[in-house]
């Protein structure tokens, strides 16, 4: 029975548009700059084999041939041609980048949630393994677990979402913390409603807005350490990725060669995508609530990627 | 819970985490199939070669036996000895990361450099587009690949600059009976292409602490006594803005010396710099364990240390960080 | 953050660069401008100097120019006396008597037979334990004596065809710098790091006075060499980590030369006039594989070479050579390269890429192809042809390789899946489990020969699982020629042998051969006597005879 219907608790209910985040977010530049180039991204992996000039496997000239009228941005070190490949590209580093972070977001909201509802030991031995995890360097780590695994699309998902949870279960157990004082939780919990029940029905719904956003600043990390993890030659070869576009390009010598045209587009598009990405998740994060304290500027805990800096922090 | 027992605490932490690294080390390396006997294509590596070999690399013994091993002689100091040419692990962990050490540090020079000029124009032109621009163009440089960042430098700067692209010395200066002079610049013009990559890289960071410690002192009240005891808003600033940031500059410090030493492993592999990332990412290919086990934790401890004494100097920060 | 920290941070930043020295001590080196000395770079990894422990090639290229070795081969790729002048052999082939020249170490100390001889016996004695690595080239070898300090003895146990060839890899070392190290019981000879006690005593063209494997080690001319006097003062040989920094170094002349150019690297680098670049010969071929092994558990339809020969006809080797190798290689058809010739087989050419015959091929084969195009095996247990291709990553351009296979294999109705892992990994799942080869279906790898193909030969041997073998195959017609071969001392009749062996495995196609690589090499100009790399491990010539001309 819903906690509306016991007629005990009503849970604030309000139209999606009126709420305080859509608002704040509607008016934040950040947002909407962060959201259209996310749509555009998002419309060019979906619509790509309709929309590339050439197919992904077709050979259309010679290795690194210079830009021209036919080939806007030159072909790649396979004679391919660099704008579809580029189109391509967004399908795999988008799905890399949304399947990450869905990993992390699940490992660590689950972590964080049951840290903050549960307390005491559970949450000492939960924030223990978090920390250590936290501690041990990214990087050298997903090396060694690709060269163990393989390089497939789904390992390298995996490793991702793996040792990026850490920072959305801290996130995520403040929150928890924060929800499980409130008043309403406490009466429901005294009426005998179980544990279940009150953090699927209270504290995730309270939760949730705060794990979007991370979930969309997770997916800018994940984009971003793909395309290191490519560059180690650990990524996933049938899988064109923006990352593996820049390593191809560089294990086959574009650089002494030349070919500025198979290096350079595909790592301003991951700049752009996860500059955009990082905006829309911070507006989101300030506009659930700007007295959250949530810390991304430097200060705390640094992986492979900081918290990127926010232009509207600290102000 | 009070200061000192939270130092004494997060002290004891670090040390464990350490071990706890060190022990992960030894599982996951060796959780990967096949050893550094497993390949060999040669001519003179027969099989009776690969048995014997992985007799004397001990790899013939239980997993288990072998980290038994592991944490004897890691108690006594001792890393090992690198599987690829049988000598000790530790010294050839040190030149490695002498060498990475004053790139991190020319690194982060550079960061600090740009922060302050890009912070300094954010606050003087509050609120107009010279002020986003710097700002953003900090996010805009943190989020390019690293590696990406290190291939543009080597295609567009380094020709015109006159900037070598590869390790960390020219191995032929030593001919020329070269002066200490010589030897340095060498040095120097090696390190810059690199430490140049992490300074564009981290430099985000930078500019916005010191764009919030001057917005923070312009609008303090000192600042009209200040001036009206005679001295200039430069002075006033240059006093107190920057003391109000060098407490949050230095922990920063700090915690990028803990991430680059890992974060390095790019630029290295970008640069050829033989330092502790490329050695690191060499030693996984190679299946050398013990040298891998020894560069991690090499790495883990500073990441560990560097944080800590991050966290310490957070203390002093913001005190009610202590739970 | 004030000024004075600015400094201290400057200050240290200095410091901590005036110690961040090479990784060997510096001795200060000058080399005579008039000898010279040519700075040569490689991508090749240096693993140890010391011979018990090194296996890869550039620790062997090495050792070649600075121990003395009885032959080595000249530049038509034939055996020639090096330390040798002339040698015998006895009737039954038992017995090979050598003329050594007279000559010095480096440390001044003279070179005779007796070194040779206690070398040899020495990794005799231990051959089973810290001298294994040594061993095969002195295989069947029982004893080794010097009656005179010129006069050389080695006694085997069978009439070996390739004795010389195995010769040209048996370092001398220095008795009386080695004899201390190994003791009675040769304990701790592994452990022994000359790269640390520099420098190194040789007796060949040159020896090593400066060694650091992740900088440049230098070689210079030892006064004391037997042969004739190298035109050079020095060889310096510095490793990069990756081709790109090597190219730029040779391009800003800070390297003379380059033995490995990458082929997409070749057309470009040779156009700015004042390098020149030389597609030589390669050893390398590129090779798919088919798992052979009796017991493999699924889809076994792959053994059957009727099968395999329909899929031999696509694999486009003229795309792979224009994109991958951009046009520095040859087609091949067998494991043996010219390089040995006469013993390569002529008459087998490789299979024509047609894929029309590929395909009518598997239509009559049975193999009828489903709603979604891929074909499906004939009969009971009917699966799609979906196989899982093994490739590692060590192998340059393997990932363009494998993507022409793929596409080709597509239009045939066959889907190729890649699985890409670094070499030992890759080779753990080609052997899983436990050696037995159960698991894998296909392979892409490639094989380094030597001149004498006995080694070649040796890897599709029975005996070779869990050892070279990366196919599986066993066959012992095969294995009985090879054994013959071993033993036949009339090249003519070897070489009738060595033909029928190739025919085989053509036949049964356990490797689909793809293309040997030219070995394609750089150097500045102002150069002369130059010689292809693919015999710096083979022979003191190419620095022997190398000499700067500006």
């Amino acid at each position: 029975m819903s906690a509306q219907a016991e007629g005990l608790v009503v849970a604030p209910r309000r139209r999606l548009r009126d709420n305080a985040v859509v608002v704040a977010l509607r008016g934040s530049h950040q947002a909407i700059f962060g959201g259209a180039v996310l749509s555009v991204v998002i419309l060019i992996a979906l619509l790509a084999p309709w929309i590339a000039p050439y197919g992904e496997h077709e050979r259309v000239g010679e290795v690194f041939e210079p830009p021209s009228s036919a080939h806007w941005l030159g072909l790649d070190d396979g004679g391919f041609d660099m704008v579809s490949l580029m189109m391509f590209g967004t399908r795999v580093s988008l799905i890399v980048g949304f399947s990450a972070a869905l990993v992390a977001m699940l490992i660590g909201g689950s972590v964080g949630i049951i840290a903050g509802f549960f307390g005491g030991r559970t949450d000492t031995l939960l924030m223990r393994i978090t920390d250590y995890f936290i501690s041990i360097p990214d990087l050298p780590l997903m090396i060694v677990v690709a060269a163990v695994w393989g390089r497939s699309l789904r390992n390298i998902i995996l490793i991702i979402g793996v040792i990026y949870w850490t920072s959305t279960a801290r996130v995520v157990r403040a929150q928890v913390k924060s929800v499980r004082e409130r008043g309403y939780i406490r009466r429901t919990r005294v009426l005998g409603a179980s544990n279940m029940r009150l953090i699927v029905r209270h504290v995730l719904p309270q939760v949730a807005p705060l794990l979007v956003a991370t979930s969309v600043l997770m997916v800018a990390y994940a984009i971003f350490a793909e395309t290191a993890i490519a560059f180690l030659g650990l990524g996933d070869p049938s899988a064109t990725s923006w990352g593996l576009l820049i390593e191809n390009a560089f294990a086959r010598d574009a650089i002494t060669v030349g070919a500025w045209w198979a290096i350079v587009p595909p790592g301003i598009a991951v700049a752009i995508v996860v500059v955009a990405l990082t905006m829309l998740g911070t507006a989101i994060e300030d506009a659930l609530n700007p007295r959250l304290r949530v810390s991304h500027v430097s200060v705390r805990r640094f992986k492979l990627r900081a918290a990127p800096p926010r232009p509207e922090d600290e102000t | 819970m009070r200061s000192t027992e939270y130092v004494v605490r997060r002290i004891a932490f670090a040390f464990a985490t350490i071990f706890v690294a060190a022990t992960l080390n030894f599982v996951i390396f060796r959780a990967a199939p096949g050893d550094a006997t497993t390949a060999m294509r040669c001519l003179s590596c027969t099989d009776e070669v690969r048995a014997q070999l992985r007799q004397e690399l001990g790899l013939d013994k239980s997993k288990f036996q072998q980290y038994v091993i592991y944490l004897k002689d890691l108690a006594h100091g001792d890393l090992g000895r690198s599987f690829q040419n049988r000598q000790p692990v530790l010294p050839q962990l040190w030149q490695p990361l002498k060498n990475t050490l004053p790139m991190l540090l020319l690194g982060t020079f550079f960061s600090i450099l740009f922060g302050l000029i890009t912070g300094v124009v954010a606050a003087w032109r509050r609120g107009t587009l010279p002020e986003r621009l710097s700002v953003w163009t900090g996010l805009a440089f943190f989020s390019l690949p690293t590696q990406w960042l290190g291939i543009m430098l080597i295609l567009y700067l380094a020709d015109p600059l006159g900037l070598p692209t590869n390790g960390i010395s020219d191995p032929y200066l030593s001919f020329s009976n070269p002066s200490l002079w010589a030897e340095f610049t060498d040095r120097l013009s090696h390190m810059v292409l690199p430490s140049l990559t992490l300074g564009l890289v981290l430099f985000g960071e930078y500019t916005l602490i010191t764009r919030s410690a001057l917005l923070e002192t312009f609008g303090e009240d000192y600042v009209l006594t200040a001036r009206a005891k005679g001295l200039t808003t430069w002075q006033v600033v240059r006093t107190h803005a920057f003391r109000n940031s060098l407490l949050p500059i230095t922990t920063l410090i700090f915690i990028s010396l803990g991430f680059i030493t890992a974060g390095s492993i790019l630029i290295e592999a970008v640069f050829n710099y033989p330092g502790i990332g490329l050695l690191t990412y060499q030693s996984v290919f190679q299946k050398d364990y013990p040298m891998l086990q020894g560069a991690f934790l090499v790495i883990t401890a500073s990441v560990v240390i560097a944080n800590l004494i991050a966290d310490l100097l957070y203390i002093k920060l913001d005190p009610r960080i202590v739970e | 953050m004030n000024a004075r920290r600015l400094l201290c941070l400057i200050a240290l930043a200095l410091a901590a660069v005036a110690t961040a020295a090479p990784a060997s001590p510096a001795a200060s080196e000058k080399a005579a401008k008039d000898g010279g000395i040519v700075r040569m770079g490689t991508t090749e990894p240096f693993d140890s100097m010391n011979p018990f422990v090194a296996f890869q090639a550039i620790s062997y290229e090495v050792f070649t120019n600075v121990y003395p070795v009885l032959v080595q081969y000249d530049t038509h790729f034939k055996l020639i006396g090096d330390w040798a002048k002339s040698w015998t052999t006895s009737k039954d082939g038992l017995t090979w008597t050598f003329k050594v020249k007279p000559g010095k170490w480096s440390d001044g100390k003279p070179l005779t037979a007796d070194d040779a001889a206690w070398t040899g016996n020495t990794i005799l004695k231990f051959k089973k334990g810290a001298a294994a690595s040594l061993a095969p080239f002195i295989s069947h070898a029982t004893k080794l004596s010097a009656p005179d300090p010129t006069t050389l003895v080695i006694k085997y146990d069978k009439a070996v065809a390739n004795v010389l060839p195995q010769l040209e890899q048996f370092f001398i070392l220095p008795r009386h710098v080695w004899e201390p190290i190994v003791g009675s019981a040769a304990k701790g000879l592994k452990d022994y790091d000359p790269g640390a006690h520099l420098p190194i005593v040789g007796g060949g063209s040159f020896y090593v006075t400066k060694y650091d494997k992740k900088g440049t080690t230098i070689l210079t001319r030892n006064p004391g060499y037997y042969g004739t006097r190298p035109h050079l003062d020095a060889v310096g040989i510095s490793w990069f980590a990756n081709s790109d920094a090597m190219i730029a170094a040779l391009k800003s002349n800070d390297l003379d030369y380059v033995d490995s150019v990458p082929q997409t690297v070749a057309t470009t680098l040779g156009k700015s006039g004042d390098i020149q670049v030389i597609p030589g010969p390669g050893i390398e071929v590129r090779d798919f594989g088919f798992n052979s092994s009796p017991k493999k558990k699924k889809n076994r339809e792959l053994l059957d070479p009727k099968l395999r020969a329909a899929l031999s006809h696509a694999f486009d080797r003229k795309q792979m050579i224009d994109v991958v190798w951009r046009g520095l290689a040859q087609p091949r058809a067998t494991l043996v390269t010219p390089l040995s010739s006469p013993y390569m087989n002529t008459k087998l050419q490789p299979e024509k890429y047609d894929l029309a015959l590929a395909n009518s091929m598997l239509d009559k084969l049975g193999y009828k192809r489903g709603s979604d195009g891929i074909r499906r095996t004939p009969g009971a247990n009917s699966h799609p042809m979906s196989y899982g291709v093994i490739t590692p990553t060590s192998v340059q351009g393997i990932n363009r390789e494998f993507a022409i296979v793929r596409d080709s294999f597509q239009k045939i109705g066959v889907k190729l899946t890649q699985r890409s892992y670094d070499a030992t990994t890759a080779f753990t799942e080609i052997t899983k489990p436990n050696n037995k080869y159960l698991d894998f279906d296909m392979m892409m790898w490639d094989w380094l020969g030597y001149f004498d193909p006995d080694y070649i030969l040796s890897v599709v041997g029975c005996d070779q699982y869990g050892g070279w073998s990366d196919t599986a195959y066993c066959n012992p017609a095969y294995d009985k020629l090879y054994q013959q071969q071993g033993v036949t001392l009339d090249p003519e009749k070897r070489q009738q042998i060595v033909w029928k062996m190739q025919e085989i495995l053509y036949r049964d196609k356990p490797y689909i051969q793809l293309a040997q690589l030219k070995l394609v090499y750089a150097f500045r100009n102002g150069w002369t006597g130059i010689a292809p790399p693919i015999l710096n491990a083979s022979s003191k010539l190419p620095w022997l005879n190398l000499q700067k001309t500006s």
